[in-house]
């Protein structure tokens, strides 16, 4: 009996971690900077928190581009809160050298020439193989606790201004 | 032939049976009873006021009603309940973002109160299934005493 209570107890703790990105891409853009020759490295993903009742704050960690086993290309992010049933959003913009983004466009067979000769590249999806979600870190808040501590900050911040107006008001 | 008494198994169907209508009659009534009243009183006192006081009488009853009932929870969706997964994540947001919640979203707490009334009625009907199977119980048990008798 008490295996059975303890094994609900842990079952319902467990929440669902996001294992997966969705649709991710990236594009490259080629700038000239005062003659020289710099390449911003675009990407984006999605992270869905599945869970209904939890919310994934302070997420961090990392995507890997990958090929098989070998790590390409790694680009850390962060994510202040991904709420329940929500899709959160990484979109980052980076500069990279080009010995690191050869890799990137060899795995995807983009030569660096047309690269160049472009300006960059279009948007490239990548492929689940080649794609890794790292989540190094994150915090499990219950989403009636967080927004509770988040109607009662916005409380605070209304009861202040309306107390500086009524003093202002006072002085006047 | 040996004469079987199944006392013993109608007897604790109807301990189990009541047990459970008891169960179902606390969690029912207390949403038909106290929680949904308070979130439809909120709702309608929350139109009469202005932009703040709108807000923080919306934003309680969310507060409410994104509390589940035990029947109506939301983990599952059928296709009627998508509308109400898609509220959820609008609401949160914005009480997230502290951004006000207005006359256009009474609608929508509406959805989630009805969702809430739903588990609440499954609860009650369930309550009274149970204490029809329960009275079925005892009434077997009575006349196997009798028969044993």
């Amino acid at each position: 009996m008490i295996a059975i209570l303890s094994a609900i107890l842990i079952v319902s703790g467990c929440i669902k971690k996001p294992e997966k990105p969705i649709s991710p891409a990236f594009k490259v853009d080629v700038l000239n900077e005062g003659g020289t020759e710099t390449f911003v490295f675009k990407i984006s993903a999605g992270i869905q928190n599945e869970n209904h009742d939890v919310a994934l704050t302070d997420v961090k960690g990392f995507l890997h581009i990958i090929d098989g086993e070998r790590r390409v290309l790694s680009v850390p992010y962060t994510l202040k809160a991904i709420l329940p049933y929500e899709l959160g959003v990484i979109d980052l913009e980076q500069k990279i050298a080009e010995k690191d983004l050869k890799p990137v466009l060899d795995l995807h067979k983009i030569d660096m020439a047309d690269v160049r000769k472009n300006r960059g590249t279009e948007g490239v999806y990548l492929d689940e193989k080649n794609i890794l979600l790292e989540l190094s870190s994150y915090a499990k808040r219950d989403i009636l606790d967080l927004l509770r501590e988040r109607a009662a900050m916005k409380d605070a911040i209304v009861e202040k201004k309306k107390a500086a107006e009524k003093q202002k008001d006072a002085q006047k | 032939m040996k004469n079987v008494n199944d006392g013993k198994i109608y007897l604790a169907g109807g301990l189990v049976t009541i047990v459970a209508a008891v169960f179902l009659a606390v969690v029912s009534f207390y949403s038909i009873l106290v929680v949904e009243p308070r979130v439809d009183r909120l709702l309608t006192e929350g139109e009469k006021l202005d932009r703040d006081g709108m807000d923080l009488k919306f934003r309680e009853a969310y507060l409410v009603l994104r509390n589940p009932q035990l029947f109506a929870g939301y983990t599952h969706f059928d296709m009627e309940g998508v509308t109400v997964k898609n509220v959820l994540m609008y609401f949160d947001r914005k009480v997230y973002n502290g951004e006000y919640l207005e006359i256009m979203g009474r609608d929508y707490l509406q959805l989630l109160l009805r969702r809430r009334m739903k588990g609440s009625t499954l609860g009650r009907n369930t309550m009274v299934f149970m204490l029809v199977v329960s009275l079925a119980f005892w009434i077997a048990y009575a006349h196997e005493r009798r028969s044993v008798a």
